[in-house]
């Protein structure tokens, strides 16, 4: 079934033809969300949330815009609701830092709407980044990120310093984040 | 304060370090102070988060998928289950207390109720409204539509703050409730139509709850050490150590979805599996299953939505969905240089088994496509010294010796099987916590995962091959067959003899020199074991590699079935003699047979205590004047071919043994 197949099924309140748009754009609006909340569980409560209204919402779907650049929409209302509530939580657990990092957050999430940009794009441009690195910084990346090794674990694999190894995966971070930025724009001008 | 500081001190935070009071004061004013490094940072943080969903692991997504599509079912099915609790609801007021019957197998949640869930980190008031002469073990909040508790007897209506009590039931119509512990912050959102019984606390278990019918969620907090939450059915028993899942008892059968962590289902008789994260399982008069795991998601065919909670009769059944798009988003793209696709470590689960002796860190493979009420093979695998550890990643490295074949592709297609893969912190695998553990892990691994108990196969590498033989003599009818590679045979081998072996060791391992394997290959022999022996030329110690590449080993191991003959692989026949020939007192014997190898056996010998010689034949055999003696005589023929190792060289043999029993010469009659 094609995606505009599965829309029309999930306009006719197919739960199935919807769930199958949930596992088509889950990655997409998890990712987008991601880049606001550090939390793995709250990423996925939010994203939960966005399909969830998008399911009640679907009957007023028009359309005219594609259903991705539609949950996006939802996906950043709903993160701008968590960061603001965050924001109002006085004792958050996070503490100082986590207070100011949640307000920071808001700071660029308002930039990126206000320039009208579209930041769902992230998570495919970071997947095709990921294939340019080099291999052992793909493994360092595979290890800290899939396998969930601490950089005290992957400290003592490298035979390195822990604080070597946070730097190393900055380091990567900010390769990658150079190369999303450029694919973006390439997208945006080509 | 330089921006090397702020950017080290922010890489601690981001990696999760605690930092110094000062130290964040500092980072905060230093980039309060530094637009330009903050925007850089956030970013940062951005990218951190992006990367944590970018690699996470399939079945994190399908459990994600899973999970929403449980509750959009719910949605759909909300306008016909709205009728229906109406209709209900309208004869249970003609009868004062609502029906209990069971009602059919569709209950789903409302909007209230998702909501409720998704809410779950909003403080709450603990403060319970409700005197009770009782202590109140929970609170009842985020009441939705018509709930109300039965208390001995007396109906009491449900306002958000009510305390509830050993012995209530919670009944729920048109609405939803959540179940609040005020001592640790766990939830229990109850569903439409769902009838809940709060337990006593016993001995062992903590919160224990009864699940009359209908569906619920659950947010667990980590529960105290030996007092898990219960929750009870007429077909199951889930029991929560800390974890979030939906819990659904339909018509004949209770459906457990889980969302995160871990839960044990269990029938009655206590017969149980642990659920795993993105599981779904089933409780009903077959017993306990697993729900089969649904294809990956996303993919360029759709994925085969489960019904996590099933589906009233469908007024119209739905074709299947398929999806099918030019450009699947990938979680990882395959890297810049092409890998040839063997498993990774990333196919296994990281685990560990603590006991007051200590912690062994172990992997597991899970095989894919489970059929329900099938049980697998599981493959143990011990690793050599050099992987001995704690980060639980080393005994997994350059495919473990080779062991990983077991799980390739190729063997997962015709042969699916668990592989365990523990680490050997110090020691050896014969110290007596290694023992224990290893003993332990498997016992807890048949409990919660379709292993076939007939089957369990053990097979190890250097410091792993001996674990192999030790493993063995410590459990002689547990294993289904054993391959101990370039190990130090040892232990009492008339207790295995009758364990299908097939053992290796190269002749010039510098490292665990093969007099040992010999010995132990002999030891076998002489009482009246059948292994196969393939010892290489050369190779040194690295033994492993060419030792798990033989054609053959790996099915010939996965066909091998606890305290039955070894079947397959090479192997020696001898023609059962004839009643005349076992009658017989005559001094010499007559034998013959078949021996049988994928590629040539070059001879075939005979021995009989310490004489031997040649049979005539090779793949049909037949050797005469076997001497005999008065009494039983052992009578072993071997059979020796290729090594099937081109590059190492050497020979495999295997044997076949006979006892004949001489009967005394008659005495002659004066």
């Amino acid at each position: 079934m094609t995606e505009a197949a599965l829309i029309a099924a999930a306009r006719q309140g197919s739960h199935r033809a919807f769930t199958g748009l949930v596992s088509l754009h889950q990655a997409r609006v998890r990712g987008y969300i991601a880049r606001f909340v550090s939390e793995r569980d709250r990423v996925d409560d939010i994203a939960q949330e966005v399909f969830l209204a998008a399911f009640r919402g679907f009957p007023r779907f028009s359309g005219d815009v594609p259903v991705e650049a539609w949950l996006v929409g939802i996906a950043r209302n709903q993160a701008l609701v968590h960061l603001r509530s965050e924001r109002r939580r006085r004792e958050a657990v996070n503490g100082a830092l986590g207070d100011a990092l949640t307000a920071w957050r808001i700071e660029m999430l308002d930039a990126e709407i206000e320039r009208g940009e579209d930041r769902s794009r992230d998570v495919d441009a970071l997947g095709q980044c990921l294939g340019t690195l080099a291999s052992d910084q793909r493994s360092l990346v595979e290890d800290h990120y899939l396998r969930r090794h601490s950089s005290a674990m992957l400290a003592r694999q490298l035979g390195r310093g822990e604080g070597a190894v946070r730097m190393m995966l900055l380091r990567i971070r900010q390769t990658l984040r150079a190369c999303i930025e450029r694919r973006l724009r390439g997208e945006a001008t080509s | 304060m330089t921006r090397e500081n702020l950017t080290e001190w922010w890489a601690r935070h981001l990696d999760g370090q605690r930092l110094t009071t000062e130290d964040e004061a500092s980072l905060i004013a230093g980039l309060r102070a530094d637009a330009a490094l903050r925007a850089a940072l956030v970013a940062d943080a951005a990218v951190d988060g992006l990367l944590r969903v970018v690699t996470a692991p399939p079945q994190e997504q399908r459990a994600f998928v899973s999970g929403v599509s449980a509750f959009i079912a719910a949605q759909a099915d909300g306008a016909e289950f709205s009728r229906r609790v109406r209709e209900r609801l309208v004869q249970s007021r003609r009868r004062r207390v609502p029906r209990r019957r069971a009602t059919p197998a569709v209950v789903h949640w409302c909007a209230a109720a998702m909501l409720v869930l998704t809410a779950g980190a909003v403080a709450w008031s603990l403060a319970p409204r409700t005197g009770s002469a009782l202590p109140s073990v929970a609170v009842l909040d985020h009441r939705s539509g018509a709930v109300h508790l039965e208390r001995t007897a007396v109906a009491i209506a449900v306002l958000d703050g009510t305390a509830v009590v050993a012995g209530d039931r919670i009944v729920i119509g048109d609405g939803a409730v959540t179940l609040r512990y005020p001592g640790d912050g766990t939830a229990i959102v109850l569903g439409p139509d769902t009838e809940v019984e709060v337990g006593q606390s016993a001995s062992g278990v903590g919160k224990l709850l009864r699940l009359e019918r209908g569906a619920l969620i659950a947010d667990v907090a980590p529960q105290p050490a030996g007092r898990p939450l219960q929750i009870r059915t007429a077909e199951g028993v889930a029991t929560v150590v800390g974890t979030r899942f939906t819990l659904e008892r339909g018509r004949s059968a209770t459906v457990l979805a889980v969302t995160t962590g871990r839960v044990r289902l269990a029938d009655p008789a206590e017969r149980g599996i642990l659920v795993e994260a993105g599981r779904t399982a089933r409780a009903d008069a077959d017993g306990i299953h697993l729900v089969p795991e649904p294809p990956a998601v996303p993919a360029a065919v759709a994925p085969a939505i489960p019904e996590v909670l099933p589906v009233a009769p469908p007024a119209a059944p739905e074709p299947p969905v398929e999806v099918v798009t030019a450009d699947p988003p990938s979680p990882l793209p395959p890297p810049p240089v092409a890998k040839p696709a063997e498993p990774t470590a990333a196919d296994f689960l990281a685990r560990e088994y603590t006991t007051p002796a200590g912690t062994t860190p172990y992997r597991l493979f899970v095989p894919r496509d489970q059929v329900a009420g099938k049980r697998y093979p599981l493959v143990l695998f011990l690793h050599g010294s050099g992987e001995r550890g704690t980060d639980n990643a080393a005994p997994i490295k350059r495919q473990a010796a080779g062991s990983m074949v077991f799980i390739s592709a190729a063997n997962q297609a015709t042969n699916p099987c668990f592989m365990l893969v523990p680490q050997c912190a110090h020691g050896t695998w014969t110290d007596a916590v290694m023992r224990q553990h290893i003993a332990g892990i498997i016992a807890e691994l048949r409990t919660s995962y379709a292993i076939d108990a007939e089957r369990i196969i053990i097979t190890g590498y250097s410091l792993g091959g001996g674990g192999t033989w030790d493993q063995l003599a410590q459990n002689p009818t547990l294993y289904a067959a054993a391959v101990p590679i370039a190990g130090w045979g040892m232990g009492n081998f008339a207790s295995f003899s009758s364990v299908p072996l097939w053992t290796f060791h190269a002749a010039d391992d510098p490292t665990v020199k093969v007099a040992g394997t010999r010995a132990a290959v002999a030891a076998l022999r002489t009482v009246g074991g059948d292994p196969i022996y393939t010892e290489y030329a050369t190779g040194g110690h690295a033994s492993g590699g060419p030792a798990y590449r033989t054609p053959g080993l790996v099915e010939w191991a996965m066909a091998q079935r606890r305290g039955v003959p070894r079947v397959g692989g090479p192997r020696l026949d001898i023609t059962p003699l004839t009643a005349a020939a076992r009658a017989s007192t005559a001094q010499r014997i007559a034998l013959s047979g078949t021996a049988t190898a994928d590629a040539g056996i070059t001879a075939v010998t005979w021995t009989v205590g310490t004489e031997e010689g040649a049979c005539v034949g090779t793949s049909e055999w037949s050797a005469k004047n076997l001497p005999l003696l008065p009494g039983p005589n052992l009578l072993r023929i071997l059979a020796t071919g290729t090594s099937w190792s081109a590059s190492n060289g050497g020979s495999t043999s295997f044997s076949a043994s006979l006892t004949v029993n001489r009967p005394p010469a008659p005495l002659k009659r004066r």
